[in-house]
């Protein structure tokens, strides 16, 4: 009984001691995290936009030149982040990749279709193969492609020169689909709130 | 003569266990799903062998020192909860301090506490031995456990990719051998490490 006792008593005190240092971690980080995920999402949409900053100036800068707006529609938030003097737009995205969710930021130029940047802020795909997904160098080939009105972008190890298409990855084929299928879905569920939004703008 | 009776000391013999008599992946085979996982560039295996080199090194510490007050039967969860606990503490502080490298090794991190070199280190030493030969104990396995990942990285990375931390070292037209940069690739060159490792230092099976 009394070695019940013992052992009862050390693993609430393993509990007790383990999960106060992971909230006190939690207390200490969880401001700083916030902030640099905050900074990633600027940073992200400045890049975007082609509007220079520095780490001291992003969130005045951001305040000035992109205007925010959050859409309700079935009981969800859509955020798009709007470029003041230009129209161009971005919007995050998430999804399932292979080993864990793609997280980024898609941004596209005023006529809606076309890509003006792509940029990954987190995965967990195969370090080397699928992991490429987040590279700056196999993103650029998104700028400049189109969704198409149906199909939206066809991510794929064998283009045909068509606009809409991009290189998948060597060697990530998984990763490729399920980043294709992310953007494609991410796309036209904004797409679709956008047109929404506005044509009950004009309505109004 | 310091030599020799350096050869003699406790310390010295866990250092040589770590690192070569008993070393973790090619003589013990442990933390083999990491080794595959991320040795097909080299930055990943310094990075993952930094990584658990720290864990093992603060969760061995950590159960040597309570070692007396560890009951049996719950020995096994203690462990796991002491490197969990250690390992999302690095993650959090790397995202709040570090996010660049944050995002570099986030997947890595998670890994760690699936190493089984760290529950093995707690189990077959830490629970048994003083905090300073533990700390020793969880050097010497990490180094260990890293030189091996640092090795095969350079083959699997220059024969992948055709760089070493993304330097160039293949001469130009070099076409890259996909297969080094997946699983199969690594076992290829894990099985052919540990078969001259184990050659070179006299290390067999024993017959049974």
């Amino acid at each position: 009984m009394n070695r019940h006792v013992k052992t009862l008593v050390f693993v609430i005190m393993l509990g007790a001691i383990t999960s106060g240092t992971l909230l006190g971690m939690d207390y200490w980080t969880a401001d700083y995290i916030a902030a640099n995920e905050e900074y990633q999402v600027r940073s992200a949409v400045l890049d975007a936009y082609g509007i220079s900053y520095t780490p001291g100036n992003v969130h005045d800068v951001y305040e000035e030149r992109v205007e925010e707006i959050v859409i309700e529609s079935n009981g969800v938030s859509y955020t798009f982040y709007v470029d003041r003097e230009h129209g161009n737009v971005s919007f995050g995205f998430e999804g399932g990749g292979v080993w864990g969710p793609i997280t980024g930021m898609l941004s596209l130029e005023d006529d809606w279709v076309t890509i003006r940047q792509v940029r990954v802020l987190s995965q967990s795909e195969t370090p080397g193969l699928g992991g490429v997904v987040a590279e700056r160098d196999y993103l650029a080939q998104y700028v400049g492609v189109v969704f198409d009105e149906e199909n939206g972008i066809n991510v794929t190890h064998s283009p045909e020169g068509d606009d809409s298409e991009v290189d998948a990855i060597t060697g990530g084929t998984r990763t490729s689909n399920a980043f294709q299928t992310i953007l494609n879905d991410t796309y036209f569920d904004y797409k679709d709130v956008w047109e929404t939004y506005m044509n009950e703008g004009d309505a109004s | 003569m310091k030599l020799i009776r350096m050869k003699y000391t406790k310390w010295f013999n866990i250092s040589r266990d770590g690192l070569s008599k008993n070393n973790p992946i090619v003589i013990a085979v442990l933390g083999i799903c990491s080794a595959l996982a991320i040795t097909n560039r080299v930055d990943n295996a310094i990075a993952m062998g930094i990584g658990v080199t720290f864990v093992i090194v603060a969760s061995s510490s950590v159960i040597s020192l309570i070692r007396n007050f560890v009951p049996s039967k719950v020995r096994m969860v203690t462990y796991m909860v002491i490197i969990s606990t250690f390992v999302i503490s690095v993650q959090m502080f790397l995202e709040a301090f570090f996010p660049n490298q944050a995002s570099e090794l986030g997947a890595y991190v998670g890994l760690i506490i699936t190493n089984c070199i760290v529950m093995g280190r707690s189990e077959a030493f830490a629970i048994k031995n003083p905090v300073k030969y533990s700390i020793v104990d969880g050097f010497a396995n990490g180094f260990g456990y890293m030189f091996v990942l640092i090795f095969i990285a350079i083959i699997r990375e220059s024969l992948a990719f055709g760089t070493i931390l993304n330097y160039r070292v293949m001469p130009e037209g070099w076409t890259n051998w996909t297969i080094m940069a997946i699983a199969p690739g690594g076992f290829f060159v894990l099985g052919m490490f540990i078969w001259i490792f184990r050659e070179l230092s006299n290390n067999f099976e024993e017959q049974v």
